[in-house]
């Protein structure tokens, strides 16, 4: 049987067809061709019909809204990377992903979407605290990307919704680390990924974030103990129990697990480890 | 479905299932074989394009998704002269030896000299990353790229 494909020519048309069809979402493709892949030759599998959203120049477009960046959720990967208004350590884990010739056809929405435990840029949207876009013909919602994610491949995206867009706020950082473990530096998804972000001036932290990524069945971030850090920075308790008290509190929201890319155990030390050494340089 | 794009310069049109993978697109429909199948999955690079001028693979791609969009294959490259700059280079500097992803790192290539001319090596090899190579030890295919590179900068003397 030959999946049904629809091509709209416009957004509103893509809404009324998700609408109507419940279609699957085809943006670049690249995750999709690769999952639902047959032998030489032959079509998709059979399946819901196939939605190409991929060309819809509305869901293109990156553009400052006040303090936030708005990012069209077809936006490719290689786009988003070279775009003067995305931050440069943005940029640089955009350039961790997948191989050039993946970057230029993926796209942002679509590694949103996957809801991988080990999408590249998921560390930053949660670290960032950015929302997504959600529109159907019926209307338009936002929400957290942390509510949106719910499991490894598990998303909030209603039958009848598309991610349209995500939101980022605009900040910056005095001191930033993103660290992807991976066998090679392409076409490697992470076996862990950290992330940290801090504002620290005249000795004084103002604030922290800290995100895993492949430590769990989702991006864990933890906003309690980032506020307790700040607090205890403050105090200037530079005792080693309290930041492995801290560090233990981490251990405890982290839950890896073993499969073909790397072990339990070696994604929970080396996770610890990278939020031990970038929360040290930070002390010190 | 009809989809119509362009394929090496000219517009084709063909009455097809818009989910066929587009190499197969390229083999069946017009004898391209150029276009390699290495992994099938994106990995490899065996099966580059240009698309809009920038790389793609074509074992990931469904046709559908390249209406009214420009590619070009090793084929339709091999008529330029920047094929003839790069492969020159490539077999000056012994960058080839069973050849099967020749294809895919020439347009690699093709596509990090249109944006940066003069590339380091680096750059070179991050344009390359997505291309695997299991004969040469890709060390000769940037020495290759370098000189290619080199060679255009040469031909835009006065």
């Amino acid at each position: 049987m030959i999946r049904r494909t629809h091509r709209p020519s416009c957004l509103k048309d893509a809404l009324a067809c998700r609408q109507e069809t419940g279609g699957c979402l085809y943006a670049g493709g690249t995750d999709l061709m690769v999952r639902e892949r047959r032998w030489k030759g032959v079509s998709l599998r059979p399946g819901p019909d196939v939605i190409l959203i991929g060309h819809l120049e509305e869901l293109r477009e990156i553009r400052r809204e006040g303090d936030r960046l708005v990012v069209g959720a077809c936006t490719t990967l290689s786009d988003l990377r070279s775009h003067r208004e995305t931050p440069p350590l943005f940029s640089r884990i955009i350039g961790t992903m997948a191989s050039p010739a993946v970057r230029n056809v993926a796209t942002i929405g679509g590694n949103i979407c996957n809801a991988s435990p080990a999408g590249d840029t998921l560390p930053w949207l949660y670290a960032l605290g950015a929302r997504v876009c959600l529109e159907s013909a019926e209307g338009r919602r936002e929400t957290g990307i942390e509510a949106f994610i719910r499991a490894p491949g598990q998303n909030d995206l209603g039958p009848h919704e598309i991610l349209t867009a995500v939101s980022i706020p605009c900040e910056t950082f005095t001191h930033e680390c993103h660290q992807k473990v991976a066998a090679r530096r392409a076409n490697s998804p992470a076996k862990l990924s950290f992330l940290g972000l801090a504002n620290l001036e005249l000795g004084r932290l103002t604030d922290i974030r800290l995100a895993f990524g492949a430590v769990g069945p989702t991006v864990v971030r933890s906003p309690e103990l980032e506020r307790e850090f700040v607090q205890l920075f403050c105090r200037r308790m530079k005792e080693p129990s309290d930041l492995r008290r801290l560090l233990a509190g981490y251990a405890g929201l982290i839950s890896p697990i073993d499969d073909q890319r790397s072990t339990a155990d070696y994604r929970r030390q080396a996770a610890l480890r990278l939020a031990e050494a970038y929360l040290r340089s930070l002390w010190n | 479905m009809r989809t119509t794009f362009v394929l090496n310069g000219k517009r084709v049109h063909l009455d097809t299932d818009p989910l066929r993978r587009l190499i197969d697109v390229l083999h069946e429909d017009f004898g391209l074989m150029g276009v390699k199948e290495g992994c099938g999955e994106g990995e490899c690079g065996a099966c580059s394009i240009l698309l809009d001028g920038k790389l793609a693979l074509a074992c990931i791609m469904a046709v559908g998704a390249v209406q009214d969009r420009d590619v070009m294959t090793i084929e339709g490259f091999a008529e330029t002269d920047a094929f003839k700059n790069l492969a020159g280079a490539f077999a000056e500097a012994g960058a080839v030896q069973c050849g099967y992803c020749t294809p895919g790192m020439i347009l690699a290539a093709e596509s990090l000299l249109r944006v940066v001319p003069e590339p380091d090596e680096a750059q070179v090899r991050e344009a390359l990353s997505g291309n695997l190579c299991r004969c040469t030890g890709y060390h000769l295919i940037v020495q290759a790229v370098l000189a290619a590179a080199l060679g255009r900068k040469g031909q835009q003397r006065p």
